[in-house]
C-alpha cells in the first residue's frame, strides 16, 4: 500500500503515528506515576 | 452528493483494477496469516467477533439456564460468577468491538477513497493480537481455582481474590488494549491523511466520523484501563498497595479509575453504532440525512461529556453532594446531543420513500429500542432515585438494551448493509427478515421483563434468588433461549451468501446516496481499490 503515498503523505502517517503513540504511552504512564505519587502520601 | 454522481465512471475504472489483480491475494492458511489487506483483516475481524458473540451467548445462556427458577440448578456460584465475567469481557472486547473494528476496516478505505489502511503491517499485527488475547482469557477458565469471577468491572479487593487465572486474565486484557490502541492509531492515521482529494472532513460519511471520534476516545482510555489493570497485577504480586486499605491504599481508587475507562468504553460501542444508523436510514428513506452538521457535532459532544460523568456509576459509593449533583447533571446533559441524534434519524424519515429491507428493519428497531435504554440511562442519573436501582437487574436491562438491540443491531444492520458489497451477491431477503423478527421479538422477551425483577428488587450477579422472581426469570430465560438460537439464522444468511446468490449491482441498494465512495466500486469490492486516488467533486 505504502508505494501508493507521496513523500509528503508519508512524513505526515509518520508522525500522526508517533504523535498517537506517544500520547497512549504516556497516558498510561501519567495514570502509574500519579497513583505512586498517592501511594506516597 | 457529489462524490456519488460519477459512479458509474468509477465503477468502469474499477473494473480494469480487478482484471489487473489476477496476483491478488495469497492462497491458503498464509494469505489470513499474513494479510496486510484492509478487506482480508476486515472480514477476519468481523469472523473473529461472529465467534466470540457466539462464544459469549453460549455463557448467558448458561446464565439464563441457571436463572429459569430458583434455587440452584446446574452450575455452583462460583462458575456462575465466572461466567457473569467471562461472558462480559467477551462480548466487549471480544465481540462488538472487533466488529465494528472490522466495519471500519472494510469500510473505512472505501467510503473515503483511500487504497488501504495507512499500517498495513500494524493492522494485520493488531488482529492477531487481538487472537491471542481472547485464547488466553478462554484459557484462563481452566486454571486452578477457576477463571476470573470477580465481574467485568474487576473491583478490588474481590479480584485479588482470583486464583492463577489473574495474570492470565490481565495478560489478556493489555493485549487486547495493546490491540485496540493500535487498530485506532491505524483509523486516526487513514483518516487523516489518505482521504480522497476533495473530501474535505465535512464531507465524510458519518460512519468514518464516528469511527474518528472513537478510536480518540480509545486512544485516550485504554491505557488508563491497562494502568488500573497493571496496578492490580502489583497489588497482588509486587506487594504494593495501591488499592489496599491496609497499606494505606484505596480501593474506591480503582471504581474512579475503572469507570474513567469505562463510560467512555460504552460509547466507544455505541458511537460507530450511531454512524451504521446514519448510513442505513438515508439509504433507504431515499433522502439525504437530515442535519449531518448538527450530526457531527452531538457526536464530538457525546464523546467529550464521556469522560466527565463516570462519577454516576459510583453514587451509592459515597461522595460529597457537590460531587452527586455534578455527576448527576453532567450525565442528564447527554440526553441533549444524543436527542439531536435520535431527532435527526426521525427527521430524515420524515416524508422518506421508505422500504422495509433488513438493514433498515434493524435501523429502526435500533432507533426504538436504543431510545428504551437510552431513557432508564436517564433515570439512573439521578442520584436519590439510583440509590435503589444500584446493582439491581434494572442496570441488567438498561445496559443490555443499550448493547443488544442498540450495538449489536446496528452491527446486523450494518453487516445486512454491506454484505452484498462484500460478497457480490445479494442475500436470502427472506430468511433474513425472519432472523430480524425473531430477533427484535425474543430480544424485547429477554431483556424487558428485567426492569420489572430490577424495581422489584432482584439483584444481579446472583446465582438464586428469592421466588417472588421466579415468573420473570422464566420469561426472560426464554426469551434468551429464543435469541440465542435466532442467531443460528444469521450465521445461516451469511453463510448462504457467501456461497452465492443474486449478483450484487455496484450500488447494491436504489437508494444508496451517502458521502461515501463504497458504492463506486464493483460488487465485490475488488481486492485492490483506488490503487489511483478518485476525485470528489
Amino acid at each position: 500500500m505504502g508505494g501508493g503515498l507521496s513523500p509528503e503523505q508519508r512524513r505526515r502517517v509518520r508522525w500522526t503515528t508517533v504523535l498517537l503513540t506517544l500520547t497512549a504511552v504516556g497516558i498510561y504512564v501519567a495514570f502509574i506515576v500519579s497513583s505512586v505519587l498517592k501511594a506516597q502520601h | 452528493m457529489s462524490s456519488t454522481q460519477h459512479t458509474h465512471d468509477h465503477a468502469f475504472h474499477h473494473v480494469s483494477a480487478a482484471q489487473h489483480d489476477e496476483h491478488g491475494p495469497a492462497t491458503g492458511i498464509m494469505r489470513w496469516l499474513t494479510t496486510t489487506n484492509h478487506k482480508d483483516i476486515g472480514t477476519m475481524y468481523l469472523v473473529f467477533s461472529l465467534i466470540m458473540f457466539l462464544t459469549g451467548g453460549s455463557m448467558a445462556l448458561v446464565i439464563r439456564a441457571e436463572l429459569f427458577q430458583p434455587g440452584m440448578q446446574l452450575v455452583d456460584p462460583g462458575f456462575f460468577n465466572t461466567m457473569t465475567t467471562v461472558h462480559a469481557l467477551i462480548m466487549v472486547f471480544g465481540a462488538v468491538m472487533p466488529a465494528t473494528v472490522g466495519l471500519a476496516n472494510w469500510m473505512i478505505p472505501l467510503q473515503i477513497g483511500a487504497p488501504d489502511m495507512a499500517l498495513p503491517r500494524m493492522n494485520n499485527f493488531s488482529f492477531w493480537l487481538l487472537v491471542a488475547a481472547f485464547a488466553l482469557l478462554i484459557l484462563s477458565l481452566f486454571m486452578p481455582g477457576g477463571g476470573p469471577a470477580s465481574g467485568w468491572t474487576l473491583y478490588p479487593p474481590l479480584v485479588l481474590q482470583t486464583g492463577d487465572a489473574l495474570p492470565l486474565a490481565i495478560f489478556a486484557i493489555h493485549l487486547a488494549g495493546a490491540s485496540s490502541i493500535m487498530g485506532s492509531i491505524n483509523i486516526i492515521v487513514t483518516i487523516m491523511n489518505l482521504r480522497a482529494p476533495g473530501m474535505s472532513l465535512l464531507k465524510m460519511p458519518l460512519f468514518v466520523w464516528t469511527w474518528l471520534i472513537t478510536a480518540y476516545l480509545l486512544i485516550a482510555v485504554m491505557p488508563v484501563f491497562a494502568g488500573a489493570v497493571t496496578m492490580l497485577l502489583t497489588d497482588h504480586f509486587f506487594h504494593t498497595t495501591f488499592f489496599a486499605a491496609a497499606g494505606g491504599g484505596d480501593p474506591v481508587l480503582y471504581q474512579h479509575i475503572f469507570w474513567f475507562f469505562g463510560h467512555p468504553e460504552v460509547y466507544i460501542m455505541i458511537l460507530p453504532a450511531f454512524g451504521i444508523i446514519s448510513e442505513i436510514i438515508p439509504t433507504f428513506a431515499r433522502k439525504p440525512l437530515f442535519g449531518y452538521d448538527s450530526m457531527v457535532y452531538a457526536t464530538a459532544s457525546i464523546a467529550f461529556l464521556s469522560f466527565i460523568v463516570w462519577g454516576h456509576h459510583m453514587f451509592t459509593v459515597g461522595m460529597p453532594l457537590a460531587g452527586e449533583m455534578f455527576f448527576m447533571l453532567s450525565t442528564m446533559l447527554i440526553a441533549v446531543p444524543t436527542g439531536v441524534k435520535v431527532f435527526n434519524w426521525t427527521a430524515t424519515l420524515w416524508k422518506g420513500s421508505l422500504s422495509f429491507e433488513p438493514p433498515m428493519l434493524f435501523a429502526l428497531a435500533f432507533l426504538f429500542l436504543f431510545t428504551i435504554g437510552g431513557f432508564s440511562g436517564l433515570m439512573m442519573a439521578i442520584a436519590p432515585v439510583d440509590f435503589q436501582y444500584q446493582d439491581t437487574y434494572f442496570i441488567v436491562a438498561h445496559f443490555h438494551y443499550v448493547l443488544v438491540p442498540g450495538a449489536v443491531f446496528a452491527i446486523m444492520g450494518g453487516v445486512y448493509y454491506w454484505l452484498p458489497k462484500w460478497t457480490g451477491h445479494m442475500y436470502d431477503m427472506k430468511l433474513a427478515k425472519v432472523h430480524f423478527w425473531l430477533s427484535t421479538i425474543f430480544v424485547n422477551v429477554l431483556f424487558f421483563p428485567q426492569h420489572f425483577l430490577g424495581l422489584a428488587g432482584m439483584p444481579r450477579r446472583i446465582p438464586d434468588y428469592s421466588t417472588q422472581f421466579t415468573d420473570w426469570n422464566m420469561v426472560s430465560s426464554i426469551g434468551g433461549f429464543g435469541f440465542g438460537l435466532s442467531q443460528l439464522l444469521f450465521v445461516y444468511v451469511i453463510w448462504k451468501c457467501v456461497k452465492g446468490g443474486a449478483p450484487a449491482t455496484a450500488k447494491v441498494w436504489d437508494g444508496a446516496r451517502t458521502h461515501g465512495l463504497e458504492w463506486t466500486v464493483p460488487s465485490p469490492a475488488p481486492y485492490h481499490t483506488f490503487e489511483e486516488a478518485p476525485v470528489v467533486e
